[in-house]
């Protein structure tokens, strides 16, 4: 079976969920985004606040970008690119990835792989603030997290894992 | 979203969804001119920083997400590329059918109308900042 045969299978079960733009591009769109149930309560609610609805909502604004195929600034290795959308995280092998919700405040990691080009599977996610810098233990907690989730939900599979970043996504810009 | 085109008072939450969507297409439509510009070495993020007196490392953060920008941002990022954008206002009941539907997924979603034909002489701009509408089938999920 292939690795997307092995996403419905996730979905069917309810393991995973596709988020579905709330206002999809004409035609298919380019990219899809499956989302693990904790994310999935996050952006449906409820939330234990207004403010968090709003932040949430803003949230899915940010995921909606993906999903509905638009450019893209992608982070062209791990310490640079500190405002792009995606960045993959340090170390690469690991192959987890984090889309960066980065307003309002609190901004919010989610963090997945990539099943293929252009299928995002996000599986945790992570107020920035407590991640602290770069190298903390924060981060990499948060990483081995995302790649353990991924192992759960896919034993016989890894992520993708390309030799360029057009190998990942389409239609990006590196900055 | 019936509340919305109900006249209905409207949630905070969908009003925070459609701030987060314009700042989207609005960072979208500039990062799209800039790369158009770029691919075709017409200019680069240095020489749009020192155009409207910036410091390239700010052009950069501002081409990577649109966090803190304000109008005065995406006016000076856009005349640094000698353009100004093109904007036409859409009622949503025009281009959204009312209907809702579960997709098989079980995420709420909507069903489009049609793309309405678009104004004469506002293509570049508008085709870039507001997105095609739809329609695709919302039921079934399909390998890219």
């Amino acid at each position: 079976m292939s690795i997307y045969g092995e996403l419905l299978n996730r979905v069917n079960e309810r393991r995973l969920t596709r988020l579905m733009p709330l206002f999809p591009r004409v035609g298919l769109p380019t990219r899809q985004i499956f989302v693990s149930n904790e994310i999935e309560e996050l952006i449906e609610g409820p939330w234990h606040s207004p403010e968090w609805e709003e932040r949430c909502n803003w949230l899915r604004g940010d995921l909606d970008r993906f999903t509905e195929g638009g450019l893209l600034a992608i982070a062209s290795a791990p310490y640079k690119g500190k405002t792009s959308y995606l960045k993959r995280l340090d170390p690469a092998d690991r192959e987890v990835w984090s889309i960066r919700s980065r307003d309002p405040e609190p901004g919010i990691r989610m963090l997945g792989c990539f099943a293929k080009k252009d299928v995002f599977v996000a599986l945790t996610w992570r107020e920035r603030a407590p991640l602290l810098g770069p190298n903390s233990r924060g981060w990499r907690d948060a990483a081995v997290s995302a790649r353990t989730e991924w192992n759960n939900l896919f034993p016989a599979y890894g992520p993708l894992s390309g030799g360029d970043f057009h190998d990942y996504i389409s239609n990006i810009v590196l900055v | 979203m019936s509340e919305i085109l109900s006249g209905e008072s409207i949630p905070v939450g969908k009003l925070a969804y459609f701030r987060s969507r314009l700042t989207n297409k609005i960072h979208e439509l500039v990062l799209t001119e800039f790369a158009r510009l770029e691919r075709n070495n017409a200019i680069s993020k240095a020489e749009l920083a020192r155009r409207i007196g910036k410091k390239p490392e700010q052009v950069t953060r501002w081409l990577g997400a649109p966090g803190n920008w304000t109008l005065e941002t995406f006016s000076d990022l856009l005349l640094g590329m000698k353009c100004e954008p093109v904007m036409v206002v859409e009622r949503l009941e025009k281009t959204l059918a009312v209907t809702s539907t579960e997709s098989d997924t079980g995420i709420y979603s909507l069903v489009a109308a049609p793309e309405p034909p678009s104004p004469k002489g506002a293509e570049s701009a508008i085709t870039a900042m507001s997105s095609p509408r739809i329609a695709h089938g919302l039921g079934g999920i399909e390998d890219p």
